[in-house]
């Protein structure tokens, strides 16, 4: 059972816990920080962290930190979870189509190949820029970003898993292609896929810092990790806190999400098992 | 009588995997003489090949020698540091292995990684080093060895390929060969070829010569003596001849049974029924006990020990007579 | 005598291959090249060569898994080369294949019921309760019960995986059961079990099959009669007796003589073939085999050998083998 050998893996355990540490915060958010993340308090400005009103402090206009970073993580979650569905499906779609029917191949990889000159985080935040700053467009340009990157990996286990003998017996026995691609194609190349998309997620995490911190992600006053460290550079001697919270915060999950990964690798993926005859 | 090149004592290994610690080999003893050519015959599971790693010291976590001794020219090999074993792998024992493709490295000319083998234990230099491997392929029934010498593996069919296996493994003239089912991944004919070159270089150089495999008809055409292994465990020993021709333990009389041969015509095969048993779920007495055709009550009861009969050893309890027509 | 439920005339097939990364040698590889022989109805066919010889592809031609270069297929009397889309789809039920490795020919993902019941599914045989039946039946007739129905592949044993197989290409009731290498990937006490069990098949169920092996004995074993290829050729075709008894082309010769036999006393004086099997991007000039026959004569070099029928249901592609007379013996070669 994966699950079982899952829970063993000491690696995948510590990742599970970190990442769901950020979501217990997200999802309890009104009920960790009574503040409200937004309000501003001019007399409260820089409260240092350890106040038994504000535990990790106030930012430059007073608003509490933890509330904000407690909104945050809904903002960085919520945007994780539509980027890694948006190239789920499509990086699944392309990759499939094209590792499957070797005719679609060369149209469709020459497109992600076209996506993928340009370096990610550049093209995210052109992206972002020419959209406007709003969350689904932070979504629009990851999903953009990371979609080709995941249908070549899709294709590549594609491409093995329909040369495997169990396809050819479908086929032997008058399986369709749609048959044999949904049917027995898919399911066996979704390991990879998998792990894929718990590193996408970290890195929409961190890219959404980046486009939010550029003043191309959420529009502020939004509570976003990003914006926070945006707001907070200025004032990085007097009150590091402000910048290191939301650092921490970021690290938290991506340290979380890549332990995930590499432990789901080490379970799903065959080619790192380690056999003894 | 001299005393055996190499002589096995009560080794076990044990395996941790995820399903808990299993024994690969459990209680294995045997000797092999100089010059001796001793075949180890089993099937998938019974741990042939964890023995000759064990001997050639290459058994690595999650594998361990638990208990027992490996005494290879009076000294002992267990325990042993790692860089020991290493300078005694090569120069006094070689193994080669069923697919000769990953054990060569792909980006070198055949011949260099021959001569650096020789060089590795041996001080030669460059240029004797080269000779040493062309006159070693040539040994090895190569033609044209000094040209082919500077082929990459991928240039060499797989025979070749085998062939230069066994130059690489002879070149520091060891005392002792281990072929690990050197010609499973080969065709009969070329199969044929490689046998015939292990037997003539086993007289030529005195080897002794450990043969491990599932076919019974290569070690009957090879061997002095042949070890039969099931689920771990010896189960018979004796000279070729006389296992052929009278097996002593069921399972060797079951599995010469069942290989279909090419003078009779038989309408069913007789085979062994059932499967070989989970090392995780043994019988608790004789391992075979619960294929066996002879099973009596206390073949149950407690596991049979090895026992000498007339020069011969056998696992089974019984005194069956197995005579073959 | 009745007709052939498979027809196979002058079949070939050529792959193109590269042999540099960058696509600077081409040639062709003569996988089959020229292979003619039917196979009868209730009997089964022995394929036999060593690897490359062309006979799995022979055997993939047949199920429709490659196109062939040339060549024509008869199958019950139907141009089966020339079925397209749903006809073919449904052609299908009648030839099945069982395959070489019991790991990779199951989905791991599905369960016995589904891998026994896909075919069933596929052709639209019965209702649920009815493939569920059928499914069970299959499974009992190869030796598993009803509790092995929920099991995943990876729970089996290599022998019990390719009774998995059987009963995966029993589903649909075909006239022709190809077996590629069948047995080949099993232990010599589980071999044995799948070969009564697919000759019990084969008495019940009145199969026919064609039975791709390298291993001789296992051929001689299960088949009637037995072709034997060398380099995308049948060198020799005969009933399985008397192929054994009298082999007649000096290759077959040489294939039964490096069978290394269990029993001792039937140890005798092997005649050992120099040399590997030539390449089929480049086959020698005249008989393929002349690099390697201890008797080749110049004619052999340059002349391809024709096919003889020499009567009795064998053939021989030899210049050695005349009718009425001895055969060539490689023992006796000079």
């Amino acid at each position: 059972m994966p699950i079982r050998r899952l829970l063993r893996h000491r690696l995948f355990v510590t990742g599970l816990s970190l990442f769901l540490l950020v979501v217990v915060a997200a999802i309890a958010a009104e009920w960790i920080a009574s503040h409200n993340p937004t309000r501003m308090n001019m007399r409260l400005r820089f409260t240092a962290p350890g106040d038994p009103r504000f535990l990790l402090g106030t930012d430059a206009f007073g608003r509490d930190i933890l509330a904000r970073l407690a909104h945050g993580a809904q903002v960085s979650l919520r945007i994780g979870v539509m980027v890694v569905v948006f190239t789920g499906v499509f990086g699944t779609l392309f990759g499939a189509l094209s590792g499957y029917f070797r005719r679609l191949d060369n149209p469709i990889m020459r497109v992600m190949d076209a996506f993928m000159a340009f370096p990610a985080i550049m093209l995210a935040i052109a992206i972002a820029a020419a959209l406007g700053p709003s969350e689904l467009n932070v979504v629009i340009a990851l999903a953009a970003v990371y979609t080709p990157r995941t249908a070549r990996i899709v294709r590549a286990s594609v491409l093995v898993v329909r040369e495997a003998e169990f396809v050819q017996a479908a086929r032997v026995a008058g399986a369709g292609d749609t048959r044999i691609l949904l049917g027995h194609v898919l399911p066996n190349s979704l390991a990879p896929l998998i792990v894929q998309l718990t590193f996408i997620f970290a890195y929409s995490v961190l890219a959404e810092a980046v486009l939010s911190f550029l003043g191309v992600g959420p529009a502020p006053p939004t509570p976003t990790w990003g914006n926070m460290i945006a707001d907070g550079r200025n004032f990085i001697r007097e009150a590091p806190w402000i910048t290191l919270m939301p650092g921490i915060a970021i690290s938290i999950t991506v340290l979380g999400l890549n332990l995930l990964g590499d432990g789901l690798r080490d379970v799903l993926d065959p080619r790192m098992k380690v056999t003894s005859s | 009588m001299s005393p055996p090149l190499l002589e096995v004592r009560d080794l076990t290994v044990r395996f941790r995997t995820e399903l808990g610690e299993m024994a690969a080999i459990d209680g294995l003893s045997f000797e092999a003489a100089r010059g001796e050519f001793l075949g180890i015959v089993g099937e998938s599971g019974s741990g042939k090949s964890v023995t000759a790693r064990a001997v050639m010291g290459l058994i690595q976590p999650p594998g361990r020698i638990s208990s027992g001794s490996i005494r290879f020219a009076g000294e002992e090999l267990v325990g042993r540091p790692d860089a020991e074993l290493e300078r005694l792998r090569g120069k006094r024992m070689a193994m080669i292995f069923q697919e000769p493709m990953t054990s060569l490295n792909p980006v070198f000319p055949v011949g260099e990684q021959i001569a650096e083998a020789a060089r590795r234990h041996d001080r030669l230099s460059r240029r004797a080093g080269w000779d040493r491997a062309v006159e070693m392929l040539a040994k090895v029934g190569i033609p044209g060895a000094a040209e082919r010498a500077t082929a990459y593996p991928h240039q060499l069919s797989g025979g070749m390929r085998q062939r230069v296996m066994i130059a690489m493994a002879l070149v520091c003239s060891p005392q002792m060969l281990i072929a690990d089912e050197p010609t499973t991944a080969l065709d009969v004919t070329i199969q044929a070829q490689i046998l015939d070159l292990l037997r003539q270089l086993r007289s030529e150089l005195g080897l002794t010569v450990l043969l491990i495999t599932h076919d019974l008809g290569v070690v009957a055409e090879q061997a002095d003596r042949v070890i039969v292994m099931y689920a771990g465990r010896v189960v018979e020993e004796s000279p070729t001849a006389s296992l052929f021709a009278r097996p002593l333990h069921p399972y060797t009389g079951g599995l010469l049974d069942s290989i279909p041969d090419l003078e009779h015509t038989v309408e069913e095969l007789p085979a062994i029924e059932g499967v070989v048993p989970s090392p995780f779920a043994l019988p608790p007495g004789c391992r075979f006990a619960p294929r066996c055709r002879f099973v009596e009550g206390p073949c149950n009861a407690s596991e049979p020990p090895l026992r000498p009969v007339g020069g011969r050893r056998t696992a089974c309890r019984l005194d069956l007579d197995l005579t073959r027509s | 005598m009745t007709a052939p439920l498979l027809d196979i005339v002058d079949l070939k097939k050529h792959f193109l291959v590269r042999r540099s990364a960058f696509g600077a040698q081409r040639g062709w590889v003569r996988a089959v090249d020229g292979v003619t022989f039917q196979v009868r109805p209730g009997e089964t066919l022995g394929l036999v060569g060593e690897s490359g010889c062309g006979k799995s592809t022979v055997a993939r031609i047949i199920l429709r898994l490659i196109e062939p270069t040339s060549g024509a297929i008869r199958f019950d009397g139907e141009d089966l080369l020339a079925l397209e889309g749903e006809a073919l789809r449904r052609r299908r039920a009648d030839v099945q294949l069982i395959f070489q490795d019991p790991y990779g020919s199951l989905d791991p993902r599905q369960t016995v019921e589904q891998i026994v019941g896909e075919p069933l599914v596929i052709h639209g045989v019965g209702g649920r309760a009815e493939r569920r039946d059928r499914v069970l039946a299959l499974i009992e007739r190869v030796g598993l019960s009803a509790e092995h129905l929920r099991r995943h592949p990876h729970e089996f044993s290599g022998g019990q995986r390719q009774r998995i197989g059987i009963a995966r290409a029993l589903a649909l009731n075909p006239k022709l059961v190809v077996c590629d290498e069948a047995v080949s990937a099993l232990d010599v006490s589980i071999q044995a079990q799948v070969v009564n069990l697919l000759k019990r098949l084969q008495r019940d169920v009145g199969l026919t099959y064609l039975f791709v092996a390298h291993d001789l004995a296992v051929v001689r074993h299960i088949s009637n009669r037995v072709a034997v290829m060398y380099l995308g050729r049948i060198v020799e075709l005969a009933p399985t007796a008397e192929l054994f008894a009298r082999p007649h082309h000096p290759y077959t010769q040489a294939l039964l003589s490096a069978i290394p036999r269990p029993k001792a006393e039937v140890r005798r004086s092997r005649v050992l073939l120099s040399g590997d099997v030539p390449s089929p991007m480049a086959p020698p000039s005249g008989c393929r085999f002349h690099t390697r026959c201890p008797l080749a004569v110049d004619r052999c070099r340059i002349e391809d050998p024709p096919t003889q029928d020499l009567g009795e249901g064998r053939s021989v592609a030899c210049h050695l083998v005349r009718p009425g007379e001895a055969p060539p013996d490689i023992r006796r070669a000079p």
